[in-house]
């Protein structure tokens, strides 16, 4: 088969949103209708790209198609002939540059809507396309370095664009900022500690990747595998360690603990923003990452047992962040900080299942389960995203003791809210509830019933927080000024009705779904000699019983509380001290977030004034002035050579040339 | 045959042509007539020489007159040839597209002699790649020459261009007769000045005499190539010609030196039997090291970067010395040797098209703000934002900024370089090298930091962009770096070819 049209398609899917957010300057001068319009036809276009890849997945092909040049190629430079740059597609890259370019398009239809008559839209506009580019490039490209210019690139998108509203103005409180005193912050504030926090994690992935480099030889996923084996037996040690440093980058990006509390403070930025970066694509780029080097760490796992670490801090990790957020979840007191607890949570669900699965010989339940929750976790939590954002709208603020009953007002919100909520609680048969089963089966094949139980919390904790916030925003009493409370636009509401709908008919389709990823990434993950799987055992019923009783045990106090409203839930934790302290330390974070401003943020920014005065100020400027105005000088006195007199010249020409005659003729060439 | 040197004979021809048309262009009131005559000339040209360099890479040689040895005018073409024309070309493109404008808003009269000069002038340098002998090097590089002389001076009513003009005439009449002398003491040896013929006499050892030769030329190519000490016409002659003069001499001119300098001394003397490699090293640390030092201070913007354009020779030369180092003292390191050259030849390219950039776009601010004095510069950038971001590209490139072409061409030498860690010559030699360019990119950074950011200067206020006209060539050729950037691999995969010509 000629591959090259597939590597074509692939270029293309991310170039075209490149070109469009850099024609948006040009755009805006046309006009704003042409420029609006040209955004959102470039994300269709890439759309349109991706789209054109989906079919791969079920023609016979010869996975993976790879294709690639060498950007530099010279003979005699061993080590430049090495950069290079290509596009890997796979099953795994197909399907996630499809939910990628898919959700993105939706969300940028919404935008047209929701963004509009912003100020500073031909930047919103830039930073979105910027972000789609290089979010494909990210999942498309087919080596370490060229993965890293995607993720450094939509880390910056992230930054630009939760610090979106960047005046911090005191009049958008309601709208703009995050948080509630003493930790409320501006947006400008959560960009950059968006941006700091996923740092530390960057800074691991980078000495990790040069780990690879320099024992490996090569960063290209193709070849890690096969040349991982030929690293001589004294540096196999560091593979292991390369691999966790890297998994410090997706614990960064994925805001998995322990550098998860930037993702919270990241609702400051536009719903639609929270809804495609910090829901349903780049926060999945840790998974991502997982999922691309699962393969390599298995089969390296085969020579180096230590790599095996590996599925475990993944696992654990991933675990105790599910369960840790989905706790914070249930008592925030923002709409959009409900749904980012629950991303943190959820995300944390995809990595406990793909340690688990690098964990058991039948590893495939476990990828696979996570890749259909990622999947169904992208549509359901950008549903929910949009729809929120068209709430905050409505109600003109973003806490949800400011809204209720809205049912009545928002019916097409509400249904496709209802809808999207009862996927992320894992209700059949919607696709969450599939999805959860293998991820809940996966921890119990691999024998690892600490992390089972933990799922199992975490389900009913989840179940708790959707339907309080539903109960919450939607049901009660409504508000006096509910009434002038209106449905959003069409343009806004059809891209989340598409996705609640969507988030059903996967649901539907699942188990042929759940087949066809399983056929695929059996055949494919086979290919790279990861040792022969034995099938997976008959399906127990214990998942599903438990998955469901956790729903029910999680649904009916939170039923009662909210939607009921049997009791008042601040009544009861008034009465029992013990229930308040609870509440507050999990409203706090569990003081994560002040730990790490007490303990890093605040003296690191002391220490750097410290340094600042004393250091740079005294030593380093002064060392700097030195030096240049050392250059200066030795530059004003050498530069008297050229008195411009041409006799100086001709005469300084004659003793060069009497010089290098004399060394011709005596040193004698 | 004949049809693959066409370029060449566009040119010629179209400079015959232009002092005809000239007068017929000024009665119909038609000023910009010439100048757009002359730009396409040299897009005819170029798109010959793009044409040819598609196709299969050949050797040509065409004689023109006389019989085989000892005394025949030939030419040739080959992919080094090939390389070089399109850059000599694409150059006078960028510059005779702006002088259209420039020339009109400077008020410079005979405008007909201006561009019959550029015309003779780049076709010269044209057929100096192009010779496949000395005498006819040796004619083409005098057209050069006194085209370039007389383009210099071309302000005729300004002393600095009569007495740069002069400057530049004595010292490179003498660098010329030096390798005159050389050409003549290989003629008396030999007996023939076929570039093959001498190759094929002098492979077994000529004693003194051809050292002399060897010395000889070096130095005469030398002068035009500015090689420390020989530079110092160049910081008087390349400010005082009209700006786009000022590019075409530092962009391409001065390669034309490198070239003759390069194909003399691999071609006809062979590096592993004559050890010139040192010297040229020593030559070339020598000569980035002084023009770096210098250029810090300068104050008039043309005349910073012609100091640059010295030291971007010292980095060209030392790459060419390295090569010729490693072939003498390391025979079996011929892969070192072709990293050096690429990177040398490869910088030849990306110093043509950052300093012709840079220069363009300095015309662009003289000419807006009337004044070459950098303090008074200053702050620019608010004003004019098309072509501070040119001039940006140009610098960056220059500075060789990653991932820009210009980095790449430094990295290579420096990689070959250090290539043989064993060896202290050649690692002094890239020590000073990277010092020398960290130097240079703080320059750079800070000419521009100058210009673009720093507050206004007075008076600037009301200034404007510049014309369409001067813009569309800055466009290009910021393009150009971009383009190259990208496409690093098949301009060097071209390079490599034209390389297999010099190393046979």
């Amino acid at each position: 088969m000629n591959v090259q049209p597939w590597i074509n398609l692939a270029w293309l899917s991310w170039i075209l949103p490149l070109i469009g957010a850099l024609l948006t300057p040009l755009l805006a001068k046309v006009g704003e209708k042409v420029r609006d319009y040209g955004a959102v036809l470039f994300s269709f276009l890439a759309m349109l790209m991706t789209l054109q890849l989906l079919p791969l997945l079920w023609m016979d092909v010869e996975w993976p198609i790879h294709g690639g040049f060498s950007w530099v190629l010279v003979p005699g430079a061993p080590i430049l002939g090495k950069i290079g740059a290509g596009m890997l597609l796979d099953p795994l890259s197909v399907i996630m540059a499809n939910i990628v370019a898919v959700i993105s398009f939706l969300i940028m239809v919404y935008s047209l809507g929701y963004m509009h008559g912003d100020p500073g839209l031909t930047r919103y506009w830039f930073f979105m396309n910027f972000f789609i580019a290089n979010m494909l490039l990210l999942v498309l490209s087919d080596n370490l370095i060229l993965m890293l210019v995607g993720w450094e690139g939509v880390g910056l998108c992230s930054y630009a664009l939760i610090g979106y509203w960047y005046q911090d103005s005191k009049e958008g409180w309601l709208h703009y900022w995050v948080g509630e005193p003493p930790e409320a912050y501006p947006p400008s504030h959560c960009g950059m500690k968006a941006f700091m926090v996923t740092r530390f994690g960057d800074l691991l992935m980078i000495a990790g990747i040069l780990i690879l480099a320099s024992t490996v030889g090569s960063l290209n996923f193709t070849e890690l595998v096969e040349m991982g084996k030929n690293v001589p037996a004294g540096l196999q040690p560091l593979l292991p360690i390369a691999l966790i440093l890297i998994l410090g980058g997706a614990i960064g990006k994925s805001a998995q603990l322990p550098l998860m509390e930037w993702l919270p403070d990241a609702m400051a930025g536009p719903s639609s923003v929270s809804a495609l970066i910090h829901a349903a694509t780049m926060v999945k780029a840790g998974v991502y990452l997982v999922a691309r080097l699962f393969p390599i760490a298995l089969a390296w796992s085969m020579s180096i047992p230590a790599a095996l670490n590996f599925f475990y801090a993944v696992m654990w990790i991933g675990a105790v962040t599910a369960f840790i957020s989905a706790s914070q979840a249930a008592v925030s007191s923002e709409l959009k900080k409900v749904l980012a607890y629950s991303t943190v949570s959820q995300i944390g669900y995809m990595m406990m299942a793909l340690g688990a699965g690098g964990l058991t010989a039948s590893f495939i339940t476990g990828y696979v389960g996570s890749l259909f929750h990622l999947m169904n976790h992208a549509v359901f939590k950008a549903a929910l995203f949009l729809a929120s954002g068209s709430i905050i709208h409505a109600c003109g603020s973003r806490f949800l003791r400011d809204m209720g009953g809205l049912r009545k007002y928002m019916p097409i919100t509400f249904y496709s809210m209802l809808f999207a909520a009862l996927a992320l609680m894992g209700l059949p048969p919607f696709g969450g509830f599939w999805s959860k089963d293998l991820v809940l089966s996966a921890t119990l094949s691999a024998g690892e019933y600490a992390v089972f139980l933990i799922g199992v919390i975490t389900a009913i904790l989840t179940a708790f927080y959707s339907l309080r916030m539903i109960g919450l925003v939607f049901y009660g009493s409504s508000r006096e000024e509910s009434r002038e409370v209106h449905e959003a636009p069409k343009s806004m509401w059809t891209p989340y009705l598409i996705l609640a709908a969507l988030s059903l008919i996967i649901g539907l389709v699942a188990p042929m779904l759940e087949h066809g990823l399983e056929r695929i990434f059996s055949e494919y993950l086979l290919l790279s000699e990861i040792s022969k799987v034995q099938e997976v055992g008959a399906v127990s019923f214990v998942v599903p019983t438990a998955s469901i009783l956790a729903l029910i045990i999680g649904a009916i106090p939170a039923y009662l509380l909210y939607v009921k409203r049997a009791k008042d839930p601040g009544e009861i934790t008034s009465r029992h001290a013990s229930l308040e302290a609870i509440r507050k330390f999990l409203f706090r974070r569990y003081y994560l977030n002040a730990f790490y401003y007490r303990v890093i943020a605040y003296p690191s920014i002391r220490l750097g004034q410290l340094l600042f005065s004393g250091f740079e100020r005294k030593v380093l400027d002064r060392f700097n002035y030195a030096l240049s105005s050392a250059a200066c000088g030795v530059s004003n006195a050498v530069r008297k050579v050229h008195t411009g007199v041409l006799n100086h010249y001709v005469i300084g020409m004659g003793v060069g040339a009497l010089i290098l005659l004399l060394i011709f003729l005596i040193g004698g060439a | 045959m004949i049809q693959v040197f066409t370029p060449l004979f566009i040119l010629l021809g179209a400079a015959v042509v232009t002092v005809v048309v000239d007068p017929l262009f000024r009665r119909v009131g038609f000023r910009e007539g010439s100048g757009i005559f002359a730009s396409i000339a040299f897009f005819f040209a170029l798109l010959f020489l793009g044409v040819e360099a598609l196709k299969p890479p050949k050797v040509i040689a065409y004689r023109i007159f006389g019989s085989e040895s000892p005394l025949t005018a030939s030419l040739k073409l080959d992919p080094l040839s090939l390389y070089l024309s399109m850059i000599f070309c694409g150059i006078g493109l960028a510059a005779s597209i702006y002088s259209i404008r420039y020339m009109i808003l400077e008020r410079e009269t005979g405008l007909d002699r201006y561009y019959l000069l550029l015309l003779t002038l780049i076709a010269g340098m044209m057929g100096v790649t192009l010779a496949n002998d000395f005498f006819t090097l040796y004619v083409f590089w005098e057209l050069m020459a006194i085209s370039s002389y007389s383009l210099v001076s071309f302000r005729k009513w300004s002393w600095e261009a009569v007495e740069a003009g002069f400057k530049y005439l004595l010292m490179s009449s003498i660098g010329s007769l030096m390798a005159l002398l050389g050409i003549a003491l290989l003629y008396g040896l030999t007996g023939s000045l076929g570039f093959d013929a001498l190759q094929a006499s002098l492979s077994s050892g000529k004693g003194l005499a051809a050292d002399l030769s060897l010395a000889l030329i070096i130095m005469g190519f030398g002068v035009t190539a500015a090689i420390v000490p020989f530079h110092s016409w160049l910081p008087d002659a390349h400010p005082a010609a009209p700006t786009p003069i000022s590019a075409v001499l530092s962009g391409v001119v001065i390669k034309t030196g490198v070239y003759a300098m390069l194909w003399s001394l691999f071609k006809v003397f062979s590096p592993s039997l004559y050890g010139f490699g040192t010297v040229l090293i020593g030559i070339g640390v020598l000569t980035m090291t002084f023009a770096n030092i210098v250029v810090v201070m300068q104050s008039d913007v043309k005349r910073f970067l012609a100091y640059s354009s010295i030291a971007n020779i010292g980095y060209i030369i030392t790459g060419i010395g390295l090569a010729a180092y490693v072939m003498r003292n390391y025979p079996s390191e011929i892969g070192v040797a072709m990293l050096a050259l690429t990177g040398a030849l490869f910088h030849i390219l990306n110093h043509a098209l950052g300093k012709g950039l840079a220069f363009l776009c300095a015309g662009c601010y003289i000419v807006r703000a009337e004044s070459r004095d950098l303090s008074e510069l200053e702050g620019i950038g608010a004003s004019m934002p098309a072509t501070t971001s040119a001039f940006g590209i140009g610098l960056l490139n220059l500075a060789g900024v990653p991932p820009l072409s210009g980095f790449w061409s430094k990295l290579f030498i420096i990689s070959a370089g250090l290539a043989i860690p064993s060896d202290g010559v050649m690692l002094t030699a890239t020590a000073i090298f990277i010092l020398n360019s960290v130097l240079a990119a703080g320059y750079y950074l800070w000419l521009f930091q100058r210009l673009a950011f720093k507050k206004k200067a007075q008076g600037n206020s009301r200034i404007k962009e510049a014309p369409m006209l001067m813009l569309i060539p800055l466009i290009i050729l910021a393009a150009a770096c971009i383009l190259i950037t990208i496409m690093l691999n098949p301009v060097l995969q071209f390079i490599q070819t034209a390389l297999e010509v010099v190393l046979g």
